[in-house]
């Protein structure tokens, strides 16, 4: 499939934008990419950065294929992409507070009711609990998709604890070290603050009894997670503990952290672990994990949990559908950022059309993620598109259907040739408090992680699937020039 | 009715515990029509063999926070973060009841209708269950857009009830709806989540309820009870005890609702260290207090 590509637009012509990577390109030989790929592959395989996938006979410290060639984004891009990821973030955080709140959205019949009610990640604990500062996704993930010029898409919203920024940041510091001279050519905004700016999110929604200097902690499961390597590399960088859930426990109604010097309070849990794992006397009780006693004193106002528990009702892909509408309900505003059209299988007429088309057709699992039980359907074959569809039959709740969308492709060096593939973006949000208590403050670091599917033709950029990641570059023009 | 509630938990450990965390939901509701005049809920716990009475007990600090969960119950968490022997727990004081059987439905933050129709691990209509609501007959076949009457949501209590024996021990409190009915056995937490399942999946909201009852005697007592509360359209949440086969009234206390036991349990924790021979005793006194008469005597301990 052949759509708009990042370096070529619609034509045989590189844009300017793409001009200093066109001829740096054009000035490499093969054999001098592979080489620096290699290089690369030994920085990253020497930092320890790696990545687990869930499947037997996996490598579980597979490195996430890094490719060398940066992606860019121009600045009038970026504005339209940080407006439109700034208005949707906000807009789902509204949403959230709603939802365990007032439900003014639910009763204006601008959702199915049961979407947010017998969604599986709603946690009954948060109702009527007003979280520090209004903020239940302290970092959002948003995966953008581009399929023409001037059209982004979101593909799916990440609420819970999303995770790839330590490859935004590691593919940063592997381009600079290994292409100073590219580099050089183009005024690159950095990424490298994000960890400050996280931290400065995670103290900026402290308890309000918190005194002094806020203690913030990244509560990881452990060696064993796919993501430790970010877990603990994210927590090197914004210089605080790296617990697991027997180093905290609660005293007195507050978080506590063993010491070598006693216990110490802690106010912030920035958690890499899925709700069900947070607190086993407020979740289900067949988990010994996680920290007893967490929740109530959450409730009880003496600590933060970021994100919040229970704002995974927001990323799930059939509330996705109504995200457009909550920009409007909530903010009074037109989405600037659209969603993929998308045909939800618990209706019956959208089931129809989708049975009917499936081989067109993107299949998706409402509570899926990470690219796991999808169906593509062009790149299908009959027993597996017959297989969906019975799956779609017994349980047309559970599935939704988009169109195969053109993703943009961007030059990989795959192999050794440079060719087209597909990528999406994954730009990383925070939200802290805001001094204006009605709102909340909304920031993030120019860009993102660009997935691509290395595959030809593959359209899934998932880590777990095979996808490799590049180095994104928000650029302000070329080195030297003004304004 | 005017009732008042002593309601100890003792904790014994037959070697020290080094930690323990509860949540404790030991605090009655202010709803259907039931108001608390005074409570207290107060903790202590010990060091020292509790067995042996010439020894000295060391208190040890035992720290009660109050705070409240997603359903309005209100919610204390205890510390013990020093080693103990054993642990106290005592609720009590005294509540005006009221025979409302309905609720009119208050607060925006009242989780809605559709909350209340989720299934749960342990309240679930498995196979015995679905084959005890397609024998019931309890929704006719031909009406899809069907409500029950007060009527038939008592015959469903009753045959709930016929299904399973009260039995104690027969079961414990991981037993699910499913298993106690087709075990024919159990206690009133596994009435309430049998009665709540088959009601779920027939479209009924249900919600579990913790609390006391008085059974009409002058000294009185048995463990903390459980029943449940379904919602009627148009006349909104009514209660149901399933394990008495009889309708709630004014001699019934209210603590906390949810979707099953674990939500609105009485106590639920974790203890770091060894806990070796446990015994948890729980004593529950209740009587009227106004216009009734006192009680004589003491109440009788039960263990659950």
């Amino acid at each position: 499939m052949t759509g708009y590509d990042e370096m070529r637009g619609d034509g045989p012509v590189v844009r300017d934008l793409y001009a200093g990577v066109g001829a740096w390109l054009d000035a490499m030989p093969p054999a001098l990419l592979s080489r620096r790929r290699a290089e690369a592959e030994f920085i990253f395989r020497r930092t320890g950065i790696t990545f687990a996938v869930y499947e037997e006979g996996g490598d579980p410290d597979r490195l996430i294929p890094f490719d060398i060639i940066p992606r860019l984004i121009d600045a009038r891009e970026w504005d339209f992409l940080h407006r439109g990821l700034a208005q949707r973030v906000r807009a789902l955080n509204a949403f959230l507070a709603d939802a365990y709140g007032s439900r003014d959205f639910l009763r204006a019949g601008r959702i199915p009711e049961h979407l947010v009610t017998r969604n599986p990640e709603f946690v009954p604990y948060m109702n009527g609990f007003a979280v520090p500062g209004g903020c239940y996704t302290h970092v959002a993930g948003i995966d953008v998709v581009r399929t023409a010029r001037d059209e982004f898409h979101v593909l799916e919203d990440n609420c819970r604890v999303p995770s790839g920024v330590a490859y935004m940041l590691e593919d940063r510091e592997v381009m600079m070290r290994l292409f100073p001279e590219l580099f050089g050519a183009y005024r690159v905004r950095p990424v490298s603050h994000y960890p400050e700016e996280l931290l400065r999110t995670l103290q900026s929604v402290a308890p309000r009894n918190c005194d002094g200097d806020p203690v913030v902690v990244l509560l990881s499961p452990g060696q064993f997670n796919s993501a430790y390597y970010e877990h603990s590399f994210l927590a090197d960088e914004m210089g605080i503990e790296l617990v697991e859930g027997a180093d905290l426990l609660v005293r007195d109604g507050l978080v506590c952290m063993r010491t070598t010097r006693g216990l110490r309070r802690v106010d912030v849990v920035y958690r890499r672990i899925d709700d069900a794992y947070l607190d086993p006397l407020a979740f289900r009780p067949d988990s010994a994990l996680g920290v007893p006693g967490l929740m109530a004193a959450y409730r009880a106002g003496n600590v933060t949990i970021a994100n919040a528990p229970g704002a995974g009702i927001a990323d799930d892909k059939a509330v996705y559908c109504h995200v457009p509408e909550m920009i409007r309900f909530f903010l009074g505003e037109e989405p600037t950022l659209q969603n993929v059209p998308t045909w939800q299988c618990s209706l019956e007429d959208e089931r129809a059309y989708v049975l009917e088309h499936l081989a067109d057709l993107v299949v998706k699992s409402v509570h899926g993620s990470g690219g796991y039980g999808m169906l593509v359907g062009p790149h299908a074959t009959r027993a597996e598109r017959e297989e969906f569809a019975a799956r779609i039959r017994a349980t047309p709740g559970r599935y939704i259907a988009q169109p195969t969308l053109a993703l943009s492709t961007c030059p990989t060096f795959v192999g050794d040739t440079v060719v087209p593939r597909h990528v999406d973006l994954r730009p990383y949000v925070l939200c802290g408090r805001s001094s204006d208590p009605a709102s909340i403050d909304v920031r993030m670091v120019a860009g993102g992680l660009t997935r691509v599917a290395l595959p030809a033709g593959s359209l899934v950029v998932n880590s777990s699937q095979g996808g490799g990641t590049k180095d994104t570059w928000v650029v302000d023009g070329p080195a030297g020039e003004e304004g | 009715m005017r009732l008042r509630i002593h309601h100890a938990t003792t904790y014994e450990y037959a070697s020290p515990v080094d930690t323990a965390t509860q949540v404790v939901r030991l605090t009655p509701r202010n709803d259907f029509g039931q108001v608390m005049l005074n409570w207290e809920v107060r903790a202590s716990a010990t060091l020292g063999d509790p067995s042996d009475a010439g020894r000295p007990r060391v208190p040890i600090r035992a720290q009660l926070v109050a705070t409240e969960d997603g359903y309005g119950n209100r919610v204390h968490l205890l510390s013990v973060a020093s080693p103990h022997r054993s642990t106290r727990l005592v609720a009590g004081g005294v509540v005006e009841t009221s025979h409302a059987l309905a609720e009119a439905n208050g607060g925006t933050t009242d989780l809605p209708l559709s909350y209340w129709l989720r299934e749960t691990p342990h309240a679930r209509a498995a196979s015995t269950i679905q084959q005890f609501i397609d024998s019931s007959g309890f929704r006719p076949e031909e009406e899809s857009d069907w409500t029950p009457s007060e009527h038939v949501l008592e015959r469903m209590m009753h045959d709930v009830r016929a299904r399973i024996d009260f039995t104690v021990g027969a079961t414990h409190v991981l037993t699910t709806a499913d298993e106690a009915m087709a075990r024919g056995a159990g206690v009133c937490q596994d009435h309430a989540h049998a009665l709540i399942a088959v009601a779920r999946a027939l479209g009924i909201p249900a919600r579990y309820v913790s609390g006391y009852m008085w059974p009409g005697h002058d000294h009185v007592v048995n463990a903390s009870h459980a029943w449940v509360d379904l919602h009627v359209p148009g006349r909104g949440w009514m209660a149901f005890d399933p394990a008495n086969d009889c309708r709630p009234g004014d001699a019934y206390v209210r603590v906390a609702i949810g979707l099953d036991y674990f939500d609105a349990s009485p106590t639920r924790g974790v203890r770091q260290g060894t806990a070796i021979g446990e015994r948890m005793d729980v004593q529950v006194e209740i009587y009227p207090v106004d216009p009734g008469p006192l009680p004589q005597g003491a109440g009788i301990s039960g263990q659950v």
